[in-house]
């Protein structure tokens, strides 16, 4: 396994090699940067570099960083969660039971909240929300926000239960299970793992997206993407840096979940869920 | 054999996708305790069929009783049906063991039990040392052994196997096809097999039923179908078959220029044959003898076109009045009958067979 992957990398070309490095430092090095600074005492990221935590006292002090921070993760999570029930139910529903046109529109419908401009996408559906009387609310960004992740955990799911063997479903029937028994007994263990892999996405998408929380948040309502781009129009301080530096180290455990899950489930028929 | 009430009774059952009728009103009954095949092509329905009975989808017309229940309406957790699937459909991430015991555990039986009724039926199909591996650990031919275990466990009144054998290898499949005999026999489950391979058919059953296009073609024990077919499809779906256009001409047979005496088993089907009538006589390989030499009256003369040797077997390909005939014959009776040369006159005797219209 060792040796093989080995002879991979002696296989790529210089240029490729190079296009490589190129890309993971345009990727990292600024990250590495933002986890330089945050240990720095200089507060406009001068040098000489003299280490300290104090940032970090900051943030969990007084920096104001902290509302925000947990405001985005109470309604990431509730989404992520809406998004794992509704996802998996729809992604049930288009791969057992929906009719060909109707499987067909609904795909295109939530490939539409994937392809459309997020941009356009926010302005519409302010324009809906006014419409419905929703206006700018939390519970206008939550309903904004879960149709933009909800095609993640729809698509991952749907592609997973599609490369199970439908007999599985008809053996456990045979055997006694009703359909509800069935499904949780048999076909829910199996795409548990693509389950959680939305749900985790759907997550990092919600509490990434700045432009439909932008348009849908009332007045005074700050979700850390609002807060930090408040920040950055009047000056920051470095606390901001050590929140990014926690949210990396977060997003990073979210990375090695996902690759276990991939990993653990390898033997699978239909294999890794990512 | 008890009554029919007791086993499996389809009545004019139909299902049709779209314009097309795949099942044109079969009926059927297999009596508790007998093994029947459905054998027949893709597309013939047979799977359809299947499918109805152990309530995978449902009959657009017609039903299906079992055990003097109808259950045509019935979802199939309540059928007490055993299915065994093509492909195992073994549960992946529950252990052998685990997936016996799924259809117990349905049904409410108490842990203790469940295991050593798993147990017992894991020796049954001799798999007893493998309870607690996971269904990817196991060979083709292990897991459908479990599959089978998992469909027998729960005392089923019918066992539908969906072509069980035909995703193993050759070798595996032998070995199993022998194993799934001696369980039916031994368990004396009612048995209903679908398959597209008459060999397998021919093995297991004890009655086949033949089906071509959504309807029965013929049904009856293994070697009355193979010796007798009902019409042209099934003779030569059966296995290798010689069609000879013929005439009627009183007690004797006609093909070509010469006449010849026809197997004593015809002589009931030739009264009843118009004289000049154009019929088929089917016959299998294996029902012809061959000898080298000039045709005495009664047999048939030939030229000897090419020997295939198969090993045990041997293939003479003679051509009688320009029509070609297939001669099987064991290899030590060729052998000992030669030499044989290609071109040489041969003559034939014909030993049982069939007659078409």
């Amino acid at each position: 396994m060792r040796r093989s992957r080995l002879r991979d990398a002696e296989a790529l070309s210089p240029f490729m090699i190079g296009m490589l490095a190129l890309s993971l430092a345009i990727l990292f090095v600024p990250l590495g940067i933002i986890i330089l600074l945050s240990f720095n005492t200089s507060p406009y990221g001068t040098f000489p570099f003299q280490g300290t935590l104090k940032w970090y006292g900051a943030l969990f002090t007084d920096s104001g960083l902290l509302g925000p921070t947990w405001l985005s993760v109470e309604l990431s999570f509730l989404v992520a969660v809406s998004a794992a029930v509704f996802g998996t139910m729809a992604a049930v529903w288009l791969d057992r039971r929906a009719s060909k046109i109707a499987g067909t529109l609904f795909r295109a419908a939530l490939l539409s909240a994937i392809t459309v401009p997020w941009l356009i996408l926010g302005l519409a559906m302010l324009l809906v929300m006014n419409a419905i009387g929703i206006g700018r609310s939390l519970f206008a960004i939550y309903l904004g926000l879960l149709a933009t992740v909800l095609p993640y955990v729809v698509f991952i799911v749907a592609a997973r239960l599609n490369a199970l063997d439908r007999d599985l479903d008809f053996a456990a029937r045979s055997l006694g299970a009703s359909p509800i028994i069935s499904f949780l007994r048999v076909s829910a263990p199996l795409i548990l793992p693509s389950i959680i892999s939305g749900t985790l996405i759907a997550f990092m998408v919600s509490f990434n997206n700045f432009l439909i929380q932008y348009f849908l948040a009332p007045f005074g309502v700050q979700t850390l993407p609002l807060k930090i781009y408040t920040l950055i129009r009047v000056g920051y301080l470095p606390d901001l840096n050590a929140l990014a530096t926690l949210i990396v180290g977060i997003t990073c455990l979210f990375i090695a979940i996902l690759h276990r899950l991939g990993l653990r489930n390898a033997g699978l028929p239909g294999g890794a869920a990512l | 054999m008890t009554g029919r009430e007791d086993g499996l009774t389809i009545t004019a059952v139909g299902k049709d996708f779209g314009p097309v009728q795949v099942l044109k009103d079969v009926s059927l009954s297999v009596p508790r305790g007998e093994f029947h095949t459905l054998l027949g092509p893709s597309g013939s329905g047979k799977t359809t069929l299947l499918k109805i009975v152990a309530g995978f989808t449902p009959a657009a017309r017609g039903s299906v009783t079992l055990a003097g229940r109808v259950i045509t309406d019935m979802p199939p957790e309540h059928r007490n049906i055993g299915v065994v699937f093509q492909h195992y459909a073994l549960f992946p991430h529950m252990t052998v063991a685990e997936n016996i015991g799924f259809g117990l555990k349905m049904r409410g039986v108490a842990k203790a039990e469940r295991a050593s009724r798993v147990e017992e039926v894991l020796r049954l199909v001799r798999m007893a040392d493998f309870g607690q591996r996971k269904p990817a650990a196991l060979s083709g031919g292990q897991q459908q052994r479990v599959a089978l275990a998992r469909a027998l466990v729960i005392k089923p009144q019918l066992l539908l196997l969906d072509e069980p054998l035909s995703a193993l290898d050759r070798k595996v499949r032998q070995e199993v096809r022998e194993e799934l005999k001696r369980i039916q026999a031994e368990t004396g489950v009612t048995t209903v097999m679908v398959t597209h391979d008459q060999e397998e058919a021919l093995f297991l059953a004890d009655r086949v039923l033949v089906l071509e296009g959504g309807a029965l073609r013929q049904q009856g024990a293994p070697t009355d179908i193979y010796s007798h077919p009902a019409d042209e499809f099934v003779a030569g779906f059966l296995g290798a078959i010689n069609l000879l256009a013929v005439t009627a001409q009183g007690q004797s047979l006609r093909l070509g220029n010469q006449t010849f005496a026809p197997p004593a088993e015809l002589a009931e089907a030739l009264a009843k044959a118009n004289p000049g009538a154009a019929l088929q006589l089917a016959v299998r390989p294996e029902q012809i003898l061959v000898q080298p030499g000039a045709a005495l009256p009664g047999q048939l003369g030939g030229r000897l076109i090419a020997t295939e040797f198969g090993g045990p077997v041997v293939t003479l390909r003679v051509e009688v009045e320009g029509q070609a005939v297939s001669v099987l014959s064991l290899s030590p009776d060729v052998l000992a009958a030669g030499p044989w040369e290609i071109g040489m006159p041969v003559c034939l005797v014909i030993r049982g067979g069939r007659l078409l219209p």
